[in-house]
């Protein structure tokens, strides 16, 4: 998903991309704290009769369900922000904070754009300059590769 | 904030490379195709064993007394080919079908989780390396039945009992882990566009079936934990000296065992689902109905248990109970039965191998639901209990059913993984030689059974001669015919007619419209268009 806001009066450009999220986090919440409730009450269930032995099983898996349902969410929460004026070019990559940031001067930038592998099927596009390029929107579609490229392109024409 | 200035290039990030070399490649992969391969060669190696074991039997039952092996013995073939079948043969094929196919038909670019794929893989073979060691200990190995029944598994098991354990909790471990794994998948990873309702079936099946998984596996280890506990530490779970109650065992297992069933079949109804569609040339009858219908059966899966232990005394209102749920489910599944006999009315079909395979299922499948249906009557069942009517039933179910819908699964993706179309005559030829056999093996046990001959026993009368032998050759032609299959599967391996992107005029799925055949060892870098 490609988000593009014009900053300021100053001129300057923020476009903001996110991978594509099949399920909202609120969905994805549902559909485990469900799960929890079935296992769980499996797990009761059986401790009424007894057999307190399968509770355990229940909590140790629910609990490693939670970790690896919020594991993969946090790859589909990933964003990057390309900050462009007149001057510097910020390029931001992270999950809900900056994990790594590079600094390119825009008058010297650059976008590449190429299809590589079997049948041109893998498109990249990569910003920077003097040799040092940082891939952006790698999650990204084909459509949204090109509206990606077409407007980083404009971005730069016009700052 | 901090500021970094970046090294890499471009050019020096690999997303393009193929995969390692040499047998590293397999030990250390996270791709979803090699792990996805790994567990069909698993499940294929475990078939041949665990059928190498249904000879033995078969070979023994080819006459009345005792012939080859002794009752023990004999104990210990039954068991471990039950075990074996269900938990080393079909389960692991259909995880290897979810491996191969899930990604690919929902347009994400490998599982969710790569790494704990690859450790859900590799933790069975030692599972069942370790299984099959039993048969070599002191005691011999488990000899107490796929059920494990306490006080057998527990007062009177062998010492092996306890490695049987032991691999118990690692394949259930592997389950979870391939379960979570599906679910991240198929909830978080689908390309955009891709709405659940616009999901394959087959994708649909797994995502149930993994939440039947992950929902029973727990009490399946809870089971063999408590078994443990009281072969070792002194406790009286199943022990009635104690407090215990055996029949609290059959309970928890059967609570495990009913969606267990249900877990080996709702993926077949998922490949069928996708077959019929395109040799019948139709959109599939009923997409929406057949989704609930799978829904509804996972959810009366949980509630007709103890329609396996009618003969253990259970109140008349209980019998009433679990006799109506039963046979309730036969509703969703008769709509789906109804779905795929629609699709194919009017249909411009053909009949290559794996639609004779589908079709196979269909008409098979229905016999082992209508035998299940006698076997959920309560009056009835008192009858048949543990006869070789329910042998003929769970056979028909999981032979016809489960193993002929892996096998249409093969045939009709095998093109699409190697690029190389099998054989038609021979699959063919195995498609006939199979089901001829297979009824031949197990139509006649239909009629022992309501003749009252018992399962699980090495000798039998002299008065249900004829049909054990008709049966046995029926065991060793279809055994032939496996090892037949293994034939097609590395001819088509190494080589072959090449196939064409879309492989079946009929084929729809992101798989076969978006997809080269083979598909490349990364097979979306980037999410595909759905329409």
């Amino acid at each position: 998903m490609i988000r593009i806001d014009q900053v300021l009066p100053d001129g300057a450009y923020r476009i903001v991309l996110s991978p594509n999220c099949s399920i909202r986090w609120r969905d994805l919440v549902l559909f485990y704290i469900f799960t929890c409730v079935i296992a769980l009450a499996i797990g009761i269930f059986f401790t009424i009769q007894g057999l307190w032995l399968v509770l355990p099983f229940s909590g140790l898996e629910m609990l490693a369900l939670g970790y690896c349902l919020y594991l993969t969410s946090r790859k589909v929460y990933r964003q990057e922000v390309i900050t462009l004026d007149a001057e510097r070019t910020r390029v931001e990559k992270g999950v809900q904070r900056i994990d790594y940031s590079w600094e390119f001067e825009t008058p010297w930038l650059r976008l590449v754009d190429e299809s590589r592998g079997a049948r041109k099927r893998d498109r990249r596009l990569a910003l920077g300059s003097h040799g040092n390029y940082v891939e952006v929107g790698d999650f990204l579609d084909h459509t949204e590769k090109d509206a990606l490229a077409f407007q980083l392109k404009d971005c730069i024409i016009r700052v | 904030m901090s500021t970094e200035i970046a090294h890499e290039t471009a050019h020096d990030e690999h997303h393009d490379h193929g995969p390692a070399k040499g047998l590293m490649r397999w030990v250390t992969t996270t791709n979803h195709k090699d792990i996805g391969t790994l567990y069909l060669w698993l499940s294929f190696i475990m078939l041949l064993y665990g059928g190498s074991m249904a000879m033995i039997i078969r070979l023994e039952l080819f006459q009345p007394g005792l012939q080859w092996v002794e009752p023990h013995f004999f104990n210990q073939m039954t068991t471990m080919h039950g075990l074996v079948m269900v938990f080393g043969a079909i389960m692991p094929a259909f995880v290897g079908l979810a491996n191969w196919l899930i990604p690919m038909m929902i347009g994400a670019p490998d599982m969710a989780l790569p790494r704990m794929n690859n450790w859900s893989f590799w933790i069975l073979p030692f599972a069942f390396g370790m299984l099959a060691c039993t048969t070599f200990m002191e005691g011999g190995a488990p000899a107490f039945g796929w059920t494990f029944y306490a006080p057998l598994s527990t007062t009177f098991a062998p010492a092996s009992t306890d490695f049987f354990i032991f691999a118990v909790h690692l394949m259930g471990i592997s389950s979870v882990m391939g379960s979570i794994n599906i679910i991240a998948t198929i909830l978080n990873m689908r390309a955009p566009g891709m709405t659940l309702m616009k999901m394959p079936l087959f994708v649909w099946t797994w995502l149930i079936t993994a939440y039947l998984l992950i929902a029973v596996m727990p009490v399946l280890a809870g089971a063999v934990t408590m078994m443990l506990t009281d072969r070792h530490f002194g406790t009286s779970f199943f022990d009635a000296a104690g407090g215990g109650d055996p029949v609290m065992f059959q309970h928890i297992f059967w609570f495990f065992g009913h969606p267990e069933v249900y877990i080996m079949i709702l993926p077949a109804f998922g490949v069928i689902s996708a077959i019929i569609p395109t040799f019948a040339r139709k959109p599939l009858f009923g997409y929406s109905s057949m989704v609930y219908a799978s829904a509804s059966i996972a959810i009366l899966s949980f509630m007709v248990w103890a329609h396996h232990m009618f003969t253990t005394g259970m109140p008349v209102a209980g019998e009433l109970y679990f006799m109506y749920a039963t046979i309730l489910i036969s509703v969703p599944t008769g709509v789906k039965v109804f779905n795929w006999v629609t699709t194919m009315w009017k249909g411009s079909m053909t009949f290559e191998t794996p639609m004779l395979f589908a079709l196979g299922f269909i008409v098979m499948f229905t016999i082992g639901g209508f035998s299940g249906l006698m076997l959920g009557v309560a009056p009835v069942d008192t009858q048949y209990h543990d006869t070789y009517f329910v042998v003929a039933h769970f056979h028909y179910v999981l032979v016809t059913g489960a193993l002929y819908s892996i096998i249409a699964a093969f045939y009709y993706w095998v093109p699409k993984w190697t690029g190389h179309m099998y054989d038609e005559r021979l699959g063919k030829i195995h498609f006939w030689w199979s089901t001829i056999a297979v009824n031949v093996l197990f139509f006649p046990q239909h009629f022992v059974g309501l003749a009252g001959m018992p399962r699980r026993i090495p000798d039998y009368a002299l008065q249900f001669a004829e049909f054990n032998q008709i049966s046995s050759i029926g065991g060793f032609a279809f055994g032939l015919a496996q090892v037949f299959f293994l034939y097609i599967v590395i001819k088509t391996i190494r080589g072959g007619e090449k196939a064409t992107d879309r492989v079946w005029e009929g084929a729809t799925g992101l798989e076969f419209e978006q997809l080269p055949s083979p598909p490349p060892y990364h097979s979306f870098n980037e999410p595909p268009p759905v329409k």
